[in-house]
């Protein structure tokens, strides 16, 4: 990373919190719970005031720790009992060094985190485009998962299974056929990693939602940044934990590509702010990617990042 | 004479008794479960059935055939050359896992029969005998299309034909040619295939003719003929003194002898001398004609019929792949995406059961495990970069970035090989030089009726 940029960052987010105390309207833990147990947050209201949390380092279980205790910690989402589901991105066949898939010590850390705080289930899924069974073990996530406890499994071929239709309410995405686990989950984290996307330029946590979606061909021959947005003003996560510690910064999303280390965790409850967030480590206006200029205007979110409290963890 | 009986009571050891049943069966079970380990991620002991196929010498006839070298593993079939010429069929009583399913029928068979209080063994009806004079024409007809460039005779090799049949169960279809197997065992005698049909067998046949050592009836013979009853090929019928070629060496025979003790004996006194024979007219007949049936029928086995199919990478040139694969179903089993299908009858006689990529359905993950499991070489070890399945191909009428000017590109993003490049306008366009056809455009493709198709080239490597 370069430090310049993170310290711009950083200035600027000072700047903003100093000069913008509405944005701190809202206790910081309040936020989080505002959305915990509501199987559909309202997408349609005003942008969730919240915080951004970015952990720094090297270690991600320990990354995560801290991030999650700066958001107030891990039981501010996940009561006892929850059925919690999370949804990394491994899609692609390629390893955990390859940097095109969400950390596999992440996802373990964070399924024994919801787990010791009690979660009755925790799944992790995901609707690879490539073959499972070679995304399931490349990414070392299947693994992690199973060693930490949680459940894993892929969507492939199981429409009915794991798949109900809904209605999604956006203009060009009125209805889909949308993940049961999500809609029926208490808790939803979204777990995206940042990396180059060759149609979107990036791909982020709300890209990552696509996933969720029986037939993603259709938000290509229509209106992919549109769909994405719309889809995520739908089903927004409780939380997204975006995995920026290293990432391909071209070649997306299917990798291998030139990589990059930013060394970050990013946490929030505002998944535009988050996204938003994450373009500008890309050195992006989040304006730039579309999807966020969208979602921000469907009000799902803040796109504004020298608006939002990044708050060091 | 020489001759030195170096097993005396041997083959009354209980473990020569039950262990010619339980090596073969055990071997069966071993390929049962190596096959089922052909999956993803392949373990490391896959290469363990590749190993033990290479016992078949048919194996190695294809590959001298078709590579025109020695390979590596050659030694390995000229083991079994080998064995056989010093004591016969002993690689199909003792190690062929197809053998040893037959076994199984044949010994379940006996048990049955003598529960029932009907006497040791049940023999072989007498028409089985008649097929006799017949059985070196069909080997003779078989070895033609073999060279010729069929890759079916060596499915009816005991490894490929056996794994074949274990594939198609894993697909859930039904394994006839394994039923029918079963059901000739049934109506004429168990080792029915082995003694008439199998190539393998039949070649080992031949070469037992010349065998060092071979089975002998004891010197106080009363010709009961409860040997030949007991014999699961015929071949201690053939005696009085010495077994046939047939013999598998497995001992059962001893077994039911109540004069004495059968040996593994040497000596020029009676079957080596059975292997001369001279050639009738008549038999040079039916030779030239079975030459003929399978020169005629070689096309039909033989040449690709109609359009292209898309093979696995690293899959020879289409009249050479159909001449060495054998049709085991092992890239089938072991292809971690399923994009490889067994192609229907439908497609041809010498196309039925080969592997075919089906982009729509699945696409090749290049992980190249078909390559690793393929016993014959008809996919051959080759780098992904070399490999040319096909090449994609846009039709730009229809394609949403092209027709429409939408942002689509999703080929792009699937492509593995980064073979796509796209324009201002997030148009894509393929770039032949880096697609290897591994179909991922085509499985992505939004469209109901693909806007990219991989089309099969005429060569499949690049230089």
């Amino acid at each position: 990373m370069d430090r310049r940029e993170f310290l711009r960052l950083a200035a600027l987010a000072g700047a903003g919190a100093v000069l913008l105390p509405g944005c701190m309207a809202a206790p910081a833990r309040e936020a989080p719970r505002a959305d915990v147990g509501q199987g559909r947050p309202d997408a349609g209201g005003a942008p969730a005031p919240g915080e951004l949390v970015v952990a720094e380092g090297r270690e991600p279980a320990e990354m995560l720790a801290r991030g999650l205790a700066a958001l107030g910690g891990v039981g501010a989402f996940v009561k006892p009992g929850a059925t919690v589901v999370l949804k990394p991105n491994f899609s692609v066949p390629r390893l955990p060094e390859e940097a095109a898939t969400t950390n596999p010590h992440l996802v373990g850390a964070l399924v024994r985190t919801c787990l010791a705080a009690g979660a009755k289930t925790v799944k992790v899924i995901e609707y690879p485009f490539t073959s499972p069974a070679i995304c399931l073990e490349k990414s070392g996530i299947k693994a992690a998962v199973a060693a930490a406890g949680g459940q894993i499994y892929t969507l492939n071929g199981g429409r009915d299974r794991y798949f109900r239709a809904v209605q999604i309410g956006g203009r060009e995405l009125a209805a889909a056929e949308y993940s049961k686990d999500v809609l029926d989950a208490d808790v939803f984290i979204n777990m995206p990693i940042l990396k180059h996307h060759n149609g979107t330029r990036l791909t982020l946590g709300m890209k990552n939602l696509m996933g969720l979606v029986w037939d993603r061909g259709y938000f290509h021959r229509t209106d992919l940044h549109r769909c994405i947005a719309e889809a995520a003003a739908f089903k927004r996560p409780h939380l997204t934990i975006l995995d920026a510690i290293r990432g391909i910064t071209d070649n997306g999303p299917m990798g291998p590509g030139p990589i990059r280390e930013w060394g970050q965790l990013v946490l929030g409850t505002d998944p535009v702010a988050v996204d938003a967030y994450g373009a500008t480590l890309f050195g992006l206006k989040p304006a730039d990617i579309d999807y966020i200029r969208i979602a921000a205007e469907l009000g799902v979110g803040r796109m504004d990042v020298d608006k939002v409290t990044v708050k060091k963890a | 004479m020489d001759r030195r009986d170096f097993s005396k009571s041997a083959m009354k050891l209980p473990a020569l008794r039950y262990g010619r049943t339980l090596l073969p069966a055990s071997l069966l079970a071993a390929v049962v479960a190596l096959v089922a380990r052909h999956q993803y991620p392949l373990p490391a002991d896959s290469g363990l059935l590749l190993w033990f196929s290479r016992l078949d010498p048919l194996l190695l006839v294809s590959y001298l055939r078709w590579e025109g070298a020695f390979p590596a593993w050659g030694w390995l079939p000229l083991a079994t050359v080998l064995l056989t010429l010093a004591a016969g069929r002993v690689f199909c009583g003792w190690l062929c896992p197809l053998g040893g399913l037959l076994a199984l029928m044949h010994d379940g068979r006996a048990f049955v029969r003598r529960r029932l209080g009907r006497g040791p063994g049940a023999g072989r009806p007498a028409w089985t005998d008649r097929l006799r004079p017949y059985r070196y024409h069909w080997l003779l007809a078989l070895a033609a299309l073999m060279l010729l460039g069929s890759g079916w005779v060596l499915y009816l090799s005991p490894f490929h034909l056996l794994t074949s049949e274990l594939a198609r169960l894993w697909r859930g279809e039904v394994p006839w040619m394994a039923a029918a197997l079963l059901a000739a065992g049934l109506i004429a005698f168990p080792r029915f295939w082995c003694v008439y049909l199998c190539p393998t067998g039949l070649t080992l046949s031949l070469l037992a003719r010349w065998r060092r050592w071979a089975v002998k009836a004891p010197a106080g013979c009363r010709r009961c003929g409860l040997c030949a009853r007991a014999c699961p090929t015929g071949a201690a019928a053939a005696g009085p003194a010495w077994a046939g070629a047939d013999c598998l060496v497995c001992g059962r025979c001893a077994g039911v002898c109540p004069a004495g003790d059968f040996a593994l004996a040497a000596g020029d006194d009676g079957h080596t001398a059975a292997a001369g024979g001279t050639f009738t007219r008549r038999e040079v007949i039916r030779a030239g004609v079975a030459l003929a049936v399978a020169t005629a029928a070689a096309p039909a086995l033989g040449r690709p019929a109609g359009a292209q199919p898309l093979r696995p990478p690293g899959a020879l040139e289409e009249d050479e792949f159909l001449a060495r694969c054998s049709r085991c179903g092992r890239c089938i089993k072991a292809c971690p995406s399923k994009c490889l299908k067994a192609m229907p009858l439908s497609s041809g006689a010498a196309s039925f059961l080969t592997p075919v990529i089906v982009p729509r359905e699945a696409r090749c993950e290049l992980t190249q495990d078909c390559q690793r499991v393929c016993p014959t070489g008809a996919i051959a070890s080759l780098p992904v970069e070399k490999a040319v399945i096909g090449l994609a191909e846009i039709d730009r009428a229809r394609c949403i970035g092209w027709a429409e000017g939408k942002l689509c590109l999703l080929c792009q993003e699937q492509c593995p090989q980064h073979a796509i490049d796209s324009d201002k306008q997030d148009r894509p366009s393929v770039v032949n030089e880096k697609c290897v056809g591994c179909g991922a455009c085509e499985n992505g493709c939004p469209l109901e009726q693909p806007a990219i198709v991989v089309r099969p080239q005429p060569k499949r490597r690049r230089p």
